[in-house]
């Protein structure tokens, strides 16, 4: 037993291990389309008119290669299976190399490569893929490990039949959350374009996971990082909060939290040292600007440590780690807003023992367990429960 | 210097800017002044015309983002006149020396890039007869360079950059949409380091031309652009840290203006724990993201952001380190923000005051002998 034990993690992401797992999810038109955009051998066996060709499938409409890749590997040493599509596609490695290693009660699938399939740019195709997904991660992840909790894939794009889809899928007793990361419409995910997005949400009781990553495709107009397109993957992963920061601010100003009462949003892919100089400036400028929020009722900073989480993947801090207990506690509530959040199967993976030593001593069970518990609030508590509970000894 | 009984102050972004289209227009050659006297039936300033390229269209507060008592006697724009600019700053501030930093010519990155050529010539001898001219030993100036157009900013900085008080180099718009490190932008490094010039870059460089000015989307209110206000800034800095520019070119020396500085922290630290990918991403690179920075960056004070509580922002400096040896002094005026030294040097640590009213600045420029003592000048060395 570690310290970690029962940690609650708010970032898996998981993938399919061939995109024809996902396929089988498509209706029989949808499927025929993909066949056509596919090598001849993977075209005919789609159809049922081949054997499986050997080796990896890697050209099909779902398919899109990152802007940006770890130099060192982009995923966490033997995470990946042979002939896999992706890391995290594998349950039972999920299960070795994290689940059951790091003691973890419940883990929140919030998709790998499936995060950017809503920027594809046929609109209806991502309406259609997106749907397989979520029945692909109800059928095989949900029903397969009674840990583990879902976020609703939607297409970004298609505000109306993303809102249908999160009524339709979001009814699973452990669909926890709607995943907003692909930008396809170029606007922060607080605009009124994204309204039946923010209504599906509060009905149905879901939270909002936004994760950053979803500006880098070539089909998205927007950036990932300001100023210009990073050079490095080094520079995209250390500006990553950027995004974040825009799409918060959005949340916050555009009145979407102070409309919407029950939603709660989690923050994945910036880790966590951004948050305080940036609520210094946003409650500064919300003195000279509260003419652009007058539904706020009080500071910023104050609506963001209600309402928001913040994960702490990526955990990459260098030797600057041993000052990041005492940096996090210069201002602001944010026990409350930190979460665990382990991204596996990334490189910068981290276990809740190695995140929970680097916090304040008095965080640990906020971070680990109890920011999520307030998150996961319309998870049944029969899902829950067990995670509340203190690790045995 | 030395020997003043007052504390010297160091004020290193101060905007003025020309009177009128007509009024730069006039250092131009005769081809290029129908272009720039043309006019805009919308323009919301005299000179704010031809000379300035498209900006974003958020509605400002009382119209303006610029001090309405700052508008000079006679009329036109804030900043565009001497005395009212000493009378309202200069003196009352007790200002030692400041650098004059533009408003109009901020971003000479015109759609029309041989027009920003003739642009940046025109405002600089128009900056050298008027503003330099006038016999006020304090005011020294960063000249303006085309960005768009490289080469020719490099002969602008050979033709001007030998003036005695045109100390800096203003690279405040990224018209490639690329970093500041990127290399397109090296030539006007090399030129800036060759003359012994800083470069100082300025807040909103990648907010007009339909730059990207933000990550994630486009923010849907002045509230929200101001919170994301410092991202470029951010992503410039960390192109010159990771892109080996300043070990290519070692005397140059970077001062980040009107981008706020309470974001170094979590940016450089992420940048030195990406240093295993960096050393395959750009092999050339000889160190850590932060020992660059600690020797080649400054930054301005301006905005003082902290929402009155400024312990929290000191707490958090002090775990970083060292940035009491990069921060400068910045007033911002004539615009709505704009801070006084009071504000800004009261709420500093008594141990930080001297260092950010004129000694990180006078190393900045080079004004070692007329504002530091010979010990700290000696600290100097020893650090590099």
């Amino acid at each position: 037993m570690t310290h970690g034990d029962g940690a609650i993690d708010l970032s898996v992401l998981h993938s399919w291990a061939s995109p024809l797992d996902v396929f089988e999810y498509l209706p029989a038109g949808w499927r025929n389309y993909i066949a056509e955009h596919m090598p001849r051998q993977w075209h005919d066996h789609m159809l049922g008119n081949a054997p499986r060709p050997p080796g990896r499938l890697v050209s099909s409409p779902m398919s899109s290669d990152l802007a940006y890749h770890n130099p060192l590997g982009d995923y966490l040493p033997g995470s990946m299976p042979d002939d896999a599509y992706a890391a995290g596609s594998d349950l039972e490695l999920l299960r070795q190399q994290h689940l059951d290693a790091a003691g973890i009660r419940l883990a929140l699938l919030c998709h790998g490569p499936g995060m950017l399939v809503p920027a594809i740019p046929v609109p209806r195709l991502t309406a259609e893929l997106t749907r397989a997904i979520n029945d692909w991660t109800v059928d095989r992840w949900l029903e397969a490990d009674s840990r583990l909790l879902g976020t609703v894939l939607v297409p970004t794009q298609l505000p109306d039949v993303a809102a249908a889809e999160i009524r339709r899928v979001g009814s699973h007793p452990r669909m926890a959350a709607v995943l907003l990361a692909a930008n396809p419409l170029g606007k922060p995910f607080g605009h009124p374009i994204y309204e039946p997005i923010h209504a599906a949400a509060e009905e149905t009781g879901l939270s909002l996971v936004i994760s950053a990553g979803g500006d880098q495709t070539m089909e998205t107009s927007t950036y990932p990082a300001a100023g210009g397109l990073p050079g490095t993957f080094a520079e995209f992963r250390a500006l990553a909060p950027q995004a974040l920061m825009t799409h918060a601010a959005s949340l916050i100003a555009q009145g979407v939290l102070h409309r919407w009462r029950s939603i709660s949003c989690l923050l994945l892919g910036g880790g966590v040292t951004w948050m305080t100089p940036w609520l210094w400036r946003f409650d500064t400028d919300y003195k000279a600007f509260r003419q652009s929020a007058l539904w706020l009722k009080s500071r910023p900073s104050e609506v963001f440590c209600e309402r928001f989480l913040v994960g702490t993947h990526p955990f990459r801090l260098g030797a600057a780690v041993e000052r990041l207990a005492a940096y996090l506690q210069v201002d602001h509530d944010l026990a409350g807003v930190v979460c665990y959040a382990s991204g596996y199967p990334d490189r910068d993976y981290y276990s809740p023992e190695v995140v929970a030593a680097a916090l304040p001593q008095e965080w640990e069970s906020k971070v680990l367990r109890e920011n999520a518990l307030r998150f996961l609030h319309q998870v049944p508590e029969d899902v829950t429960a067990n995670a509340a509970a203190q690790p045995a000894a | 210097m030395k020997t003043a009984v007052k504390t010297p102050l160091i004020d290193v972004d101060l905007h003025h800017t020309w009177a009128s289209d007509e009024a730069i227009a006039a250092y131009m050659p005769a081809a290029w002044q129908p272009y720039f006297t043309g006019g805009s039936p919308h323009a919301p300033f005299p000179g704010y015309g031809r000379a300035h390229p498209p900006h974003l269209r958020f509605p400002v507060v009382a119209g303006s983002g610029l001090r309405p008592e700052a508008v000079p006697p006679g009329g036109g724009t804030p900043g565009s006149h001497y005395e009212t600019l000493r009378d309202q700053h200069l003196d009352p501030s007790g200002v030692s020396r400041a650098l004059l930093t533009w408003q109009y010519g901020l971003h000479p990155a015109l759609l029309n890039p041989d027009a920003s050529v003739a642009l940046c010539r025109a405002a600089n001898d128009f900056l050298i007869d008027y503003w330099l001219g006038q016999g006020d030993e304090r005011l020294y100036a960063a000249m303006c360079v085309p960005p768009a157009s490289p080469d020719e900013a490099v002969r602008e900085i050979e033709r001007i950059g030998g003036h005695p008080h045109v100390i800096a180099v203003l690279m405040a718009a990224n018209p490639f949409s690329k970093p500041l490190g990127h290399p397109v932008y090296h030539p006007i490094l090399a030129a800036a380091a060759e003359a012994g010039l800083p470069v100082v870059t300025h807040v909103g460089s990648d907010s007009i031309n339909k730059g990207s000015w933000h990550a994630g989307g486009l923010p849907g209110s002045m509230l929200e652009y101001f919170t994301v206000l410092d991202q470029p800034a951010a992503h410039h800095l960390s192109s010159l840290l990771v892109g080996g520019v300043f070990d290519k070119l070692p005397d140059l020396r970077i001062l980040f203006n009107e981008s706020g500085f309470t974001w170094v922290p979590w940016l450089v630290w992420a940048l030195d724990a990406g240093y295993a990918e960096l050393r395959v991403e750009q092999p050339s690179l000889e160190r850590l993201p932060s020992e660059y920075f600690h020797d080649h960056v400054w930054l301005s004070t301006q905005p003082f952001v902290g929402d009155g509580r400024v312990s929290p922002m000191i707490e958090m400096l002090e775990i970083f380190g060292g940035m009491e040896n990069r921060l400068c002094y910045a007033s911002d005026y004539p615009h709505w923000d704009s801070d006084l030294p009071k504000a800004v040097l009261s709420r500093l640590p008594p141990a930080w005051r001297p260092k950010v009213a004129y000694e990180n600045s006078a190393r900045l420029f080079g004004w070692t002998a007329e504002f530091l003592e010979p010990e700290a000048e000696a600290t100097v060395v020893s650090r590099s």
